[in-house]
């Protein structure tokens, strides 16, 4: 999990993991593989490996929420209509979305948006799953609801989950190994039980920023 | 231009994405065309009519000034002029809107190229459907100056014809359509550049658009004016 306050360099950092960024200076390895000494073709390859959810969704505005979980199976894969709208159901039934599948993004509310977007991002079955802000917009509840999707797709799946965020709630919840960036480079690296006591001013100014957050700290 | 025109990842959804985009920029172009086009060739019937006082000048020769004013001008050039704004706005948004809602990096990230995936099938389909237009606007335009002409009483029946039919080259057909393919070439990949290339919100897509109609228009008048030199003079 990459926490950090805003336009600390969250997004830059998953952006240039995922090769969308051109890097100034650095490695970003698949698997031993660095993503930026590849040939073009052997990028693409990485990607095919790679899902993503981004912030707002990402959905295809001109196609329905099943053409989009459907679309990069029509891209990568050589499965029959019927085969590939089998596998778009099950994915959209993993995400707990049904009767969804005629609808389009902009017939969606926010969290609904975040569950296609996971449902393609699981379709092809990726190696790598990142996560851009997937909380963000939507209330606590279907935060909570994201994000033990988020987990159980990694767990069931086996993947590895790159989640960008700034919501605390989502650290406690499923974060596993955390990094905090601060003002474009690493401030701390650690798991959620060490983020609560740890003495680093930056984390802790970040972590107990609201009232609340103060109010348990200095209860417990 | 390397990317747009790289081989695609499957050929079948790239044909179907092609019928897709020759079905809105084509297809749905078709009304205005036709609107303006059997205006324009009335108006010019009626003008010729009215101009023509020298009594040395037959009459059939608005007929001659409907054919050619249509075939070489307002059919390939004006007409692209008009689909510049309609396609190259709606070309320019939509890929602009795709760029700044992080749907051509979704693209990317799943391995697609995007600009191929997005633009090619575009300019292919302007490309491919831009004769039909023209010859569709062509014969309007001459319909609509016969149809008006014989409604003002400006001009015979016989005499338009002998005028549309006289003196009449084929080589200019073939000015117009290859005018027509290398400005829908330009009316599909100039907004297209502008809106892949869109940074920024919705201000910057509107900017983007904008700048795709004015570019994409004043490359057409350029090429057309160097285009009437190779291929007339």
């Amino acid at each position: 999990m990459i926490i950090g306050e805003s336009g600390s360099g969250k997004t830059v950092l998953i952006r240039c993991m995922v090769g969308l960024n051109d890097i100034d200076a650095g490695e970003v390895l698949f698997d031993d593989r660095n993503f930026y000494d590849l040939s073009f073709h052997s990028k693409k390859e990485i990607r095919k490996e790679i899902g993503m959810l981004f912030q707002g969704g990402a959905l295809f505005d001109s196609k329905t929420v099943e053409e989009n979980v459907v679309f990069p199976l029509s891209m990568f894969t050589d499965l029959s209509e019927d085969e590939k709208r089998e596998r778009a159901n099950f994915c959209l039934q993993r995400v707990n979305l049904t009767n969804a599948n005629r609808l389009f993004p902009s017939e969606l509310s926010g969290g609904m948006k975040k569950r296609v977007a996971i449902a393609r991002a699981i379709a092809v079955q990726p190696k790598y799953l990142f996560c851009d802000e997937p909380n963000s917009g939507l209330d606590p509840k279907t935060s909570i609801v994201i994000d033990n999707l988020i987990q159980e797709i990694t767990e069931e799946y086996n993947i590895t989950t790159i989640v960008i965020t700034h919501d605390m709630n989502s650290v406690i919840e499923i974060g596993d190994k955390i990094l905090f960036i601060y003002n474009g480079t690493k401030g701390w690296e650690g798991s959620k039980q060490e983020i609560l006591k740890t003495d680093n001013k930056e984390v802790q100014d970040f972590v107990y920023a609201t009232k609340f957050m103060k109010e348990l700290k200095t209860k417990f | 231009m390397k990317r747009t025109f790289s081989k695609p990842e499957k050929f079948s959804i790239y044909r179907n994405r092609v019928f897709e985009e020759i079905n809105i920029l084509g297809i749905g172009s078709l009304g205005i065309v036709a609107i303006i086009s059997v205006f324009i060739g009335a108006v010019i019937t009626i003008q010729s009519a009215f101009n023509f006082i020298n009594p040395l000048v037959p009459i059939y020769a608005v007929g001659c000034a409907v054919r050619d004013s249509m075939i070489l001008e307002f059919s390939p050039a004006i007409i692209s002029l008009i689909l510049a704004g309609k396609i190259g706005s709606s070309v320019a948004s939509e890929i602009g809107t795709m760029r700044i809602t992080e749907q051509i990096d979704a693209l990317e990230i799943m391995g697609v190229n995007s600009a191929s995936y997005l633009i090619q099938p575009k300019i292919i389909a302007c490309v491919v459907f831009s004769p039909i237009i023209v010859i569709f606007s062509m014969f309007l335009g001459i319909l609509g100056g016969y149809v008006f002409g014989l409604l003002t009483g400006v001009v015979t029946n016989y005499e338009y014809i002998i005028g549309i039919t006289y003196n009449f080259r084929p080589y200019n057909v073939v000015y117009a359509l290859i005018k027509s393919g290398v400005f829908a070439f330009i009316i599909a990949s100039v907004p297209a550049y502008h809106g892949y290339y869109t940074s920024g919100g919705s201000l910057e897509v509107g900017r983007s658009s904008t700048k795709g109609v004015v570019y994409s228009s004043v490359l057409i008048l350029a090429f057309d004016l160097i285009l009437t030199q190779l291929l007339l003079a």
